[in-house]
């Protein structure tokens, strides 16, 4: 991106601006004309600052960095006091979230429950890197087997195998990092 | 399945549950949401054509830094902050339009018009101002350019673009802009430094003028020669016309001067992640993580309380311990673990 290259662009704002948009609308109320405001503003700094970033952190967190600087700076100045924190921000509200490990054995009874844990998912999903949770995704819930997965990431098959693990893996650490508990992955189901 | 003719492995049947447990999560959740094409195309329309405009200014940028023939003793080093505002500037009471404002005072700093310089004092064109034997000050620049003025210096903003350093030092961060806009022109008698995105320091002595780089490029041009300056490297440039370069470490008491005045970081609802950004920046260490549970936790974990008043290199003892923290410091390199008992 930083030699001017347009597909080098196209794939950065392809991969990074739906999942910022993500992050973005619950923190601003579900605001879409704001949201696409501030992810305008937070690009619009990424690509003139991007010589600045040195990869210590992951891009996307980079970017939600940007957008969270953003976002304060608007409440500020519109004299809103942003008090919408969502519970991954807060440690101290992952205790709520503390029966999940029962939603691995059972149906979870409450939507507003069901609700939650669909969005940390979500969440989850988009700090992780693109091929990652689009394998995840296309393994899981579009139910394909590992051969069409491997086609469709134009990767042999034991590549996509491997990409499937790291990216379970990546998925638990995030997802656990999250909530702040460890979901009892690993432990031998009943 | 008949699990005695084909046992499973420990480690088999924890991948296997685990397998199972993302498995479920996944389909507990509805597909993530896309974004309306009508938001989509309108976002990109305008940060394409933001990142084409970066990417012509980048191409445009020239580092040059030319260094003249001698030295007299109360040689001036001219300082050009190359501001490029956007903006039309408020005008106060002073000769010009307000330039900059001082963020950290240590110790005393004068100016002529302004008295003795606090926070928040703003500064503008044809303001000189001094620092005393135990003064230091940060200044911020419209563009959001961080100037730090070590002890015994001299300072004047001589216009819009350009500072006039009569002794002493100046450190300039242009890393710390929010928005890039032009680059930072530094104009000495034995020479002229730009660059952006860069950390560097010019102190000026009775017979030579010392360059050190703590993160970016800067050429500097004596006559008809050409010397690079990267990255931990340091120029010397002397009375004679010689020119010796030499390495430095980006970290250390070298650098410990420009913490004093290191404008403050606000802890309350930023992420410990931003904060070992700060804290790196700022001390050149570079962050380990002893074990990936922390790295991977680290932009999700939110701090709050407040820091006033700690040197980035003291924050971290604050900081650390209430995420169930600690860390030492080792070669430039802070490692961050666990406290005992914690996982």
């Amino acid at each position: 991106m930083l030699a001017g290259e347009e597909l080098a662009f196209d794939e950065f704002f392809e991969d990074y601006f739906p999942r910022l948009y993500r992050f973005v609308l619950p923190r601003l109320r579900h605001d879409h004309d704001l949201a696409e405001d501030i992810v305008q503003e937070t690009l619009c700094i990424a690509v003139t600052k991007m010589k600045t970033y040195r990869a210590e952190a992951a891009l996307f967190t980079w970017l939600c960095t940007i957008c969270r600087r953003q976002i304060s700076a608007y409440f500020k100045k519109h004299s809103r006091e942003d008090t919408f924190a969502l519970p991954e921000d807060v440690p101290e509200t992952r205790a709520s979230l503390e029966s999940l490990s029962r939603i691995l054995s059972e149906e979870p009874e409450s939507q507003i429950l069901r609700d939650e844990i669909s969005r940390l998912v979500q969440v989850t999903l988009d700090f992780l890197p693109r091929w990652y949770a689009s394998a995840l995704e296309m393994k899981y819930l579009k139910d394909l087997p590992v051969k069409e997965i491997a086609l469709r990431l134009n990767l042999g098959p034991k590549a996509a195998e491997s990409l499937l693990t790291r990216a379970r893996q990546a998925f638990r650490e995030g997802f656990t990092s999250l909530t702040g508990k460890d979901m009892g992955f690993g432990r031998s189901g009943r | 399945m008949d699990n005695h003719s084909n046992p499973q492995t420990p480690e088999e049947e924890r991948n296997g549950a685990e397998e199972q447990a993302i498995a479920r999560l996944l389909r507990l959740a509805r597909p993530r949401p896309a974004v309306p094409a009508e938001r989509r195309e309108r976002v990109r329309s305008v940060v394409h054509a933001k990142w084409e405009q970066s990417c012509r200014w980048r191409r445009r940028r020239n580092v040059a830094i030319w260094v003249a023939g001698s030295l007299a003793a109360a040689a001036a080093i001219l300082v050009g902050i190359g501001l490029g505002l956007r903006h039309g500037l408020p005008h106060s009471s002073g000769s010009g339009p307000m330039l900059a404002n001082a963020e950290i005072v240590r110790g005393t700093v004068h100016s002529e018009r302004l008295g003795i310089i606090g926070p928040g004092t703003s500064i503008e064109v044809g303001d000189e101002f001094w620092t005393s034997a135990d003064g230091r000050v940060a200044i911020r620049l419209e563009d959001g350019t961080s100037l730090r003025v070590d002890t015994g210096s001299r300072l004047e903003l001589v216009d819009e673009s350009v500072v006039s350093l009569h002794q002493g030092a100046v450190y300039v961060d242009s890393d710390s802009t929010e928005e890039s806009n032009a680059p930072v022109e530094i104009r000495t008698p034995l020479g002229t430094v730009t660059d952006i995105g860069t950390q560097f320091e010019v102190r000026l002595k009775s017979d030579s003028m010392r360059l050190r780089v703590r993160e970016g490029l800067v050429d500097l041009k004596r006559g008809a020669r050409t010397y690079r300056a990267e990255t931990g490297q340091q120029l010397l440039a002397d009375s004679n016309g010689e020119v010796i370069a030499g390495t430095m470490p980006v970290h250390g008491d070298a650098w410990a001067w420009i913490q004093e005045v290191a404008p403050s970081f606000e802890l309350e609802g930023r992420s410990l992640q931003e904060f070992l950004g700060w804290v790196t920046r700022e001390t050149g260490w570079r962050v380990r993580f002893e074990e990936r549970s922390i790295a991977a936790g680290a932009p999700f974990l939110i701090l709050h309380g407040s820091i006033e008043g700690l040197r980035p290199d003291e924050a971290p003892a604050a900081v650390l311990p209430t995420c169930g923290l600690r860390h030492y410091v080792e070669n430039g390199i802070i490692t961050i673990r666990h406290l005992p008992g914690r996982v």
